[in-house]
C-alpha cells in the first residue's frame, strides 16, 4: 500500500557481553530510535517506515544478528501519512 | 496540549514496549493506548490467529479496518510481547487476491469439473452442494460424504461441524489437519495418562532449572515462549537449555548442550536416560510404586502405509499396533539394558559425555526439568512412542504435574487443543475425550444432542491421510474443506492428494479467504470470514480457552465457516440422512431440516440476540435470529463440566484473558493430577493420574525401530520438512504479506557446506530434490539459519510455488494415523 506510514515498536533480548556491537547494528539501521531499559539484555526498539518492506527487513535484521536471542514486537500501527500526521488535543 | 497523531501513537508504541521488557514506566502505558478519546481507535482483545501459544492481542479498528495490534500487558500468555508472525497479523486479512463470492467451475453456464472458475451467488453455490452431497449419500450411504477441517477453527465452528457431520450426516469422515501436528501427542496422552493434554502450563517456565527441547525449534516456531525461556534462563545462572534436533537451528544460540542426533534415534536416547536413571539409582519409588504401572508395548506395527506396501506386509504386529501388556519393573529395567551410553552414542552420532549431561539433569532430584516437543516427536512414525518414552523418564523421577517438573507437548496452532482435540473434531472422537466406538459415549453425546439413540456411528471414519487415498480410490465422493490448505501440506500429493481431488467421481468443496493451492484444486471455492470478522474462542496449548468479538465486517460476500455450516445445515431434512429405523425412535424430528434438529434444538438457540455484545458486529448472530456462538459454547461445555474438562461460562471468557480448564467454582487449574492444585484429585492422595481408572499412569516399554526409509546409495540423503520464523504453515495467510514473503522468497534446500561441494553445487545452485514418489527444484543454501549436519537437508514447506510435498512419504503413525514429513530419502541432481 501506497503513502502508509508505520510504527512498531520492539522488545530485543539479547546477549548483554555483546551490548556494544548489537546497539551499533541497531542504530545503523533507518528509521529506528534505541531505547536502553534498566535491565541487562534488553533494548526497547522503536520502528518507523514508510513501507511494510523497511520496517519489515528492519524486524529480520535484529532478529537474526549474532547474539540476539530474539526480537520481538509488542506495537504496530499502520495508517495512511496524511491522517498521522493531523493534530489532536490531549 | 497539542501534538500529532504520529507523535501520540510513537509514544503509545514507546511506552507498551517498555512496560513490556519489564521495567520502569514514565506513564501507565495501557491507559495511554487504550485512551481513543485522542486516536479515534477501538480497542478490543483478540487471541492471536497464528500459532498455539495463545497470545493476547489488543487489535485496533479505525473506519471499518484493523490499523493497529500491540501485545496485551495483561496476558499472562506474552505480558505485551508478540512475535514478528504476530507484526503482521492486522495486515492478513487485506491481502490483493481476497475472494468475495463464491466461484464454481463452469462451462457453458453449468458446473462441469473441467471448467474454469466463475462468480456465482451462494445459493447457487449451496445448489450444487446440495446435489452432490444428496448424491453421494444416497448411492453410496453416510461414508462417501466428509469434511476435513482444522485447528484453526474457532471452538463453536468444530462443534457445529462435528455435529453436522456426525450427527446429521451421521459419517466420522471427519477430521482435522490437527491430524498433521498433535495426533502422536493425543495419543501419547491417551495411552499413558488416559486424559488428553498438558498437565503443566506456561508457568513452568519461570520454575524450571532445566529446559530440554526434543524435536521443536521454539526461537522460530514459538518465539514469544522462547522469550520466555530466554528471561529465566538470563535472569536465573544457574538454568541450562538442552537442545535435541537433527539439523542445528536458532534455538541452539541459548543451548548449553546441543545434541544433533540421526533421525529416528531420539526413540534410543530416551531409552538410555531411562536406563541411566535406574542404574544411577535415580528412580523415585515412592511415586513409582503409588502411582505407575509397567506395560510392554507391541512391536513390529508398521508404517501406517497402504496395506499392499511391502513394509506393510512384512509387519508383524500391523493390525494389533495399540495392543500391550502388564510387566513388573525389572522387565522393565531389563528391557532398557541395552540403551548403554556407548551403543546410543553410536547410534545417535551424540558423544557420550553430552548424552550423560542430558541424563544427569532428569536423574538429579534437585533439579526441576520441563521437556518441550513439538513436530520433531510428533510427525514421527513412532511418534506415539515418542511420546511414551518421555513421559516415562518424568514418571521414573516424579517430575510431573508440579511447578518447573513439567512433560510438555506444545501445539502449532491456535485452536489444535480447543478445537480439533477437546470438541473432538477427529474421525474416532467426540467432545470431552469421548470416542465413536464406545456405546457409552455416543449415548451421551446423542441425549445432549436430544437424537435418537445408535445416531452416531461407531466405526471410527477416514483420518487425514485416508481420506486423500480414498478419495482417489473414488470411494469418498462429496467433500468439504475447511480453514486449512492439505494440497500443499499432505504428504505425497502427487501420488494420493492430487488424483484424489481431480477424480471425476469426487465433488470438492474448499472454503478460505485466499485461492491457495487447494482452492484451486477444488470445484466449488466459499469466500470465509476470518479472525476478528466473527466472533469466536480458540483453546491453546495449555489449556487455555480464550474469546474475541467480531469487529469488522468481512469483504464482499464472504461468511464464517459457522455460517457456511449451519446454512448448509437447512438443505437437509432428516428424511434426507437417516433411515427410518431411527426416524422411528424419535418420530418428533420427522420433517425437519437438520438446521432445526441440531441448531434451533432449544439449546443453540437459548441464548437471545440482546445478549451480544452493544460495541461489536456479530453477522450470524443477527442472520440466525439468536446468540449462536454463546449457545453452541454453553451445549457444548455441558460434555466437560463435571468431568475434568469444565469450562466457564461463556461470558466470563469475555471479561479475561483466558481461563486454564478445568475451571471449578470459578478458579481455573495451573497444574492437574496434584493435589492442592488440581480440585478433581481427592485430598490425602498426593498424586491422581485420574484419566485412568486405578488413578495411575503407564510406563511403557518400547524400543527403537528404524523409520520407513532411510538414505541408501540410491537416494542417499535424510529430508527434513518444517516452517521457518517469517511464515506461518503453508504461507497462505503470511504469503499475502508481499514484504514477508521477499524475505525469505523460496522453500530453499538447506545443505552442509561439505554435501554441496561434493555434488559439485554451491550455494545459490539450482537442484532438483528426487525421492522415488516425486521431485521439486529448488536453490541450495549453505549458509543460513538452519544448518545440517553431513547427510540431511532441511526444506520448508510454505512455499506454494515449490511444494515439497511431491517428495514426501505418506508414511504415519499406525497408532496416531499422523504423517512423518521428517524422514524420507532423496537425492540431489543439478537443475
Amino acid at each position: 500500500m501506497n503513502n502508509e506510514t508505520h510504527i512498531a515498536s520492539l522488545v530485543v533480548h539479547y546477549d548483554p557481553e555483546r551490548t556494544a556491537e548489537i546497539s551499533k547494528i541497531i542504530a545503523s539501521l533507518p528509521g529506528t530510535e534505541l531505547h536502553d531499559v534498566e535491565a541487562p539484555g534488553k533494548f526497547v526498539v522503536l520502528l518507523e517506515a514508510d513501507s511494510e518492506k523497511l520496517i519489515s527487513d528492519n524486524i529480520n535484521t535484529i532478529s537474526v544478528s549474532a547474539g540476539v536471542y530474539s526480537a520481538s514486537l509488542v506495537y504496530h500501527h499502520h495508517e495512511p501519512a496524511a491522517a498521522l500526521a493531523e493534530e489532536i488535543n490531549t | 496540549m497539542s501534538t500529532t497523531r504520529r507523535e501520540f501513537i510513537r509514544n503509545s508504541a514507546l511506552g507498551v514496549a517498555t512496560a513490556a521488557a519489564g521495567t520502569s514506566l514514565s506513564v501507565s502505558a495501557t491507559n495511554l493506548v487504550t485512551d481513543s478519546a485522542y486516536t479515534k481507535l477501538k480497542w478490543s482483545k483478540a487471541p492471536c490467529r497464528f500459532c498455539g501459544t495463545g497470545c493476547s492481542v489488543n487489535v485496533a479498528t479505525k473506519d471499518g479496518k484493523v490499523v493497529a495490534t500491540h501485545g496485551d500487558i495483561k496476558s499472562e500468555v506474552n505480558k505485551g510481547l508478540n512475535c514478528i508472525k504476530g507484526y503482521f497479523l492486522s495486515k492478513i486479512m487485506y491481502g490483493e487476491d481476497r475472494l468475495t463470492s463464491p466461484l464454481l467451475r463452469m462451462k457453458n453456464g453449468k458446473y462441469d469439473k473441467n471448467g474454469d472458475f466463475e462468480a456465482v451467488s451462494w445459493e447457487q453455490a449451496f445448489d450444487i452442494m446440495e446435489e452432490k452431497f444428496k448424491k453421494a449419500l444416497k448411492d453410496k450411504g453416510p461414508t462417501s460424504v466428509g469434511m476435513f477441517g482444522s485447528g484453526q477453527w474457532t471452538v463453536m465452528e468444530g462443534y457445529a461441524a462435528s455435529k453436522l457431520f456426525k450427527a446429521g450426516f451421521r459419517t466420522n469422515n471427519l477430521d482435522p489437519n490437527a491430524r498433521h501436528c498433535m495426533a502422536s501427542a493425543v495419543g501419547g496422552f491417551m495411552r499413558t495418562f488416559g486424559i488428553d493434554e498438558p498437565m503443566g502450563c506456561y508457568d513452568d517456565m519461570e520454575h524450571a532449572d532445566a529446559i530440554v527441547l526434543w524435536g521443536s525449534n521454539m526461537a522460530e516456531m514459538h518465539p514469544i515462549l522462547w522469550t520466555r525461556v530466554t528471561d529465566r534462563r538470563l535472569s536465573a545462572p544457574h538454568v541450562r537449555v538442552a537442545v535435541l534436533s537433527t539439523f542445528r537451528h536458532r534455538s541452539c544460540d541459548l543451548a548449553d548442550n546441543e545434541m544433533i542426533f540421526t533421525p529416528q534415534t531420539d526413540l534410543a536416547i530416551l531409552n538410555f536416560i531411562a536406563n541411566y536413571i535406574i542404574e544411577n539409582d535415580a528412580v523415585n519409588w515412592d511415586f513409582v510404586n503409588k502411582h505407575t504401572n509397567f506395560k510392554l508395548g507391541n512391536t513390529d506395527i508398521g508404517y501406517g502405509l497402504r496395506p499392499e506396501n511391502p513394509l506393510q506386509k512384512k509387519a508383524k504386529n500391523a493390525d494389533k499396533a495399540g495392543g500391550s501388556k502388564p510387566i513388573d519393573f525389572d522387565t522393565y529395567a531389563k528391557f532398557v539394558k541395552d540403551y548403554d551410553v556407548e551403543s546410543v552414542s553410536e547410534l545417535s552420532g551424540v558423544p557420550e559425555e553430552n548424552l550423560i549431561e542430558l541424563a544427569k539433569m532428569y536423574a538429579d532430584p534437585d533439579t526441576k526439568v520441563t521437556s518441550f516437543w513439538t513436530m520433531g516427536f510428533n510427525q514421527h512414525t513412532r511418534g506415539v512412542w515418542a511420546n511414551n518414552l518421555v513421559y516415562n523418564i518424568h514418571l521414573l523421577t516424579g517430575k510431573i504435574s508440579e511447578p518447573g517438573n513439567s512433560p510438555f507437548s506444545l501445539t502449532g496452532q491456535p485452536s489444535a487443543c480447543g478445537t480439533a482435540r477437546e470438541v473432538g473434531t477427529f474421525s474416532h472422537r467426540l467432545p470431552a475425550d469421548m470416542v465413536v466406538k464406545k456405546k457409552a459415549h455416543r449415548d451421551i453425546a446423542e441425549k445432549i444432542w436430544n437424537l435418537p439413540e445408535g445416531t452416531i456411528e461407531a466405526k471410527p471414519g477416514y483420518h487425514a491421510v485416508l481420506q486423500n487415498r480414498m478419495l482417489k480410490d473414488g470411494k469418498l465422493n462429496a467433500y468439504w474443506v475447511m480453514c486449512n490448505n492439505n494440497m500443499q501440506a499432505a504428504a505425497n500429493l502427487n501420488e494420493e492428494t492430487f488424483p484424489g481431488y481431480r477424480n471425476p467421481d469426487n465433488f470438492i468443496v474448499v472454503s478460505d479467504p485466499y485461492p491457495t493451492v487447494t482452492a484451486q484444486a477444488a470445484d466449488l471455492i466459499l469466500p470465509t470470514a476470518m479472525w476478528v470478522e466473527k466472533e469466536g474462542a480458540y483453546g491453546n496449548a495449555e489449556r487455555r480457552t480464550q474469546t474475541w468479538y467480531q469487529m469488522i465486517d468481512a469483504p464482499g460476500e464472504s461468511k464464517s465457516d459457522l455460517w457456511q455450516l449451519v446454512e448448509f445445515s437447512k438443505r437437509f431434512k432428516t428424511e434426507d440422512v437417516w433411515t427410518e429405523e431411527l426416524l422411528a425412535k424419535k418420530p418428533e424430528h420427522r420433517g425437519k431440516t437438520l438446521y432445526e434438529v441440531l441448531f434451533t434444538n432449544g439449546q443453540v438457540d437459548k441464548f437471545p440476540l440482546a445478549d451480544i455484545s452493544k460495541d461489536h458486529p456479530n453477522q450470524e448472530a443477527n442472520d440466525f435470529g439468536f446468540y449462536i456462538q454463546k449457545g453452541l459454547f454453553e451445549e457444548y461445555a455441558t460434555f466437560g463440566r463435571g468431568h475434568a474438562h469444565d469450562l466457564a461460562p461463556y461470558d466470563r471468557y469475555h471479561q479475561t484473558r483466558g481461563l486454564r480448564w478445568p475451571v471449578v467454582d470459578g478458579k481455573e487449574t495451573l497444574w492437574r493430577f496434584r493435589e492442592g492444585y488440581d480440585p478433581y484429585v481427592k485430598a490425602g492422595t498426593d498424586i491422581q493420574f485420574y484419566g485412568n481408572k486405578d488413578n495411575r499412569a503407564n510406563i511403557f516399554a518400547l524400543p527403537y525401530e528404524p523409520p520407513a526409509e532411510s538414505p541408501d546409495k540410491e537416494y542417499p540423503f535424510w529430508l527434513s520438512t518444517g516452517r521457518v520464523l517469517e511464515h506461518w504453515h503453508s504461507g497462505s495467510m503470511t504469503q499475502r504479506v508481499p514484504e514477508l514473503y521477499r524475505a525469505v522468497p523460496d522453500a530453499v534446500c538447506y545443505m552442509h557446506p561439505d554435501d554441496a561441494k561434493d555434488q559439485g553445487l554451491r550455494r545459490g545452485s539450482k537442484v532438483k530434490i528426487v525421492s522415488r514418489r516425486g521431485e521439486m527444484v529448488t536453490m541450495v543454501e549453505t549458509r543460513g539459519r538452519n544448518k545440517p549436519p553431513k547427510g540431511l537437508i532441511f526444506v520448508p514447506w510454505f512455499d506454494a510455488s515449490r511444494l515439497i510435498n511431491k517428495v514426501t512419504l505418506d508414511a504415519t503413525d499406525p497408532l496416531s494415523k499422523q504423517t512423518d514429513y521428517k524422514k524420507c530419502a532423496v537425492k540431489i541432481l543439478k537443475a
